[in-house]
């Protein structure tokens, strides 16, 4: 199970009319199978924007993204659709398609609501199957988001804030299978603003720092 | 002067198995006013009828910033934002001062800059300074910290003691316990119901309570040790 990821010489900026915001510069990073990484930084500093780019959700000016080797392709973000990356997206609000959570949880995946009882039952989803998601709360909708994420067996698991909505259980369990699945060895990318989650991981990246660079907590 | 909020009640029609039913509540509104929850348990429903609450005068009108704050931002930029808003000259010298506050290097360049370059943490901010830039006197801020880094979220705390030493009511939805550690008063929901409410001191005193029963997160609790 390999998950390696590397950001080569990469280079970012966004523009709109006039203006120009310039995120990355000849930015380096190496992030070694089974590493488990916080992302910090402050508001704007790139932290989703790194997500996206290892996605591929977005082309960098320059320089390159790889995963295991093999570079990145801008577009539609193949490492999800072929199962090596799994992403939990900090947009909660526009994230689902479905009316009900049922729906929701079978939506063009093969999220069997059997086979993931435990899961449904651990995030307090289970009774909340019928339910219209228009009706959920913040926290209800981002363990939905969740409970997607942790059906996925892939080997590179990306989070954007994934325990911004949700309330001192959920965070617990969150965090207990963010354990499970480094002590599996997968390679896990967690973006916080929470300085209490920093200690969750076995690396850091500061990204406000002038050269950022993968350290050890 | 005690805050008194009124009996709210709403049952929703999507969500059979959830109604809102909560009493007339009596606090002292000595400081801002935590409410807290489980996920679910009606803290965003509460606010919402407040808000949508007929009130007995304008001036006690409940203005309600929801939990997704860039549903807020209509505009290109926060000048224009505000513009719009109060359709009146904006003082520039004011917002920049207040943008800065919150935590933005350069405030002179972002009282024009598009929300469409801005980081979901950015746009966050830019909802919180127009609603502070707006002062209004009774404010319910659904979990205004989400997405900000804890530096801004001490920020915040500051801004909502300015709010009140300005005789504003505000209420503050939020699972932090730095935020509701530091309020006067809590209102604890529980599947719709409020299962408590007074002064936060004295709930804090209470053997019998728990922030942690109604989902409040502590900064430290998540380290390894913490896991229960």
């Amino acid at each position: 199970m390999e998950g390696r990821i590397e950001v080569t010489d990469l280079t970012l900026s966004y523009r709109w009319k006039q203006f120009e915001k310039i995120i990355f510069k000849n930015l380096n990073l190496s992030i070694d199978t089974g590493a488990f990484l916080t992302v910090i930084g402050r508001n704007g500093s790139g932290k989703s924007s790194l997500i996206k780019l290892i996605l591929g959700l977005i082309e960098p000016e320059k320089g390159s993204v790889k995963i295991n080797g093999k570079s990145v392709k801008p577009g539609y973000p193949d490492g999800v659709r072929q199962g090596h990356i799994a992403y939990l997206s900090q947009q909660i609000e526009e994230l689902f398609y479905a009316d009900t959570v049922r729906e929701e949880l079978s939506y063009g995946q093969s999220f069997q609501v059997n086979e993931y009882q435990e899961i449904l039952e651990n995030l307090e989803l289970a009774d909340l199957l019928e339910r219209s998601i228009e009706t959920l709360s913040g926290g209800e909708r981002q363990a939905l988001a969740l409970a997607q994420f942790m059906s996925q067996p892939a080997p590179i698991l990306l989070l954007d804030e994934p325990s911004s909505y949700l309330d001192r259980h959920r965070s617990i369990i969150l965090r207990q299978y963010l354990d499970g699945m480094h002590a599996c060895g997968k390679t896990i990318l967690h973006i916080t603003q929470y300085p209490s989650e920093l200690s969750w991981g076995t690396h850091v990246l500061d990204l406000d720092t002038s050269s950022p660079s993968v350290a050890t907590v | 002067m005690s805050l008194i909020l009124p009996p709210l009640k709403k049952v929703y029609v999507d969500n059979p198995v959830f109604t809102l039913d909560a009493p007339e509540l009596e606090l002292s509104g000595t400081g801002y006013t935590c409410v807290i929850g489980r996920n679910g348990s009606g803290k965003s429903s509460y606010g919402e009828a407040l808000a949508s609450h007929k009130p007995i005068s304008e001036n006690n009108h409940w203005y309600y910033l929801p939990q997704y704050l860039e549903r807020f931002l209509f505009a290109e930029n926060i000048l224009e934002q505000l513009t719009d808003l109060l359709g009146q000259t904006v003082n520039h010298t004011e917002l920049e001062q207040l943008l800065q506050e919150l935590g933005f290097t350069d405030p002179t360049q972002m009282i024009n800059f598009p929300f469409i370059l801005m980081s979901g943490g950015e746009r966050r901010r830019m909802a919180l300074a127009t609603v502070s830039y707006l002062k209004p006197k009774q404010i319910i801020l659904d979990e205004p910290e989400i997405g900000i880094t804890a530096k801004e979220n001490m920020v915040l705390l500051a801004k909502l003691n300015n709010l009140q030493a300005v005789s504003a009511k505000v209420i503050l939805i939020s699972h932090n316990f730095e935020f509701v550690k530091r309020s006067s008063d809590l209102i604890c929901l529980e599947n719709g119901r409020v299962a408590k409410a007074g002064s936060t001191q004295d709930l804090m005193a209470d053997p019998d309570f728990n922030p942690k029963d109604y989902g409040v997160r502590f900064q430290q609790e998540m380290d390894k040790a913490g896991l229960e």
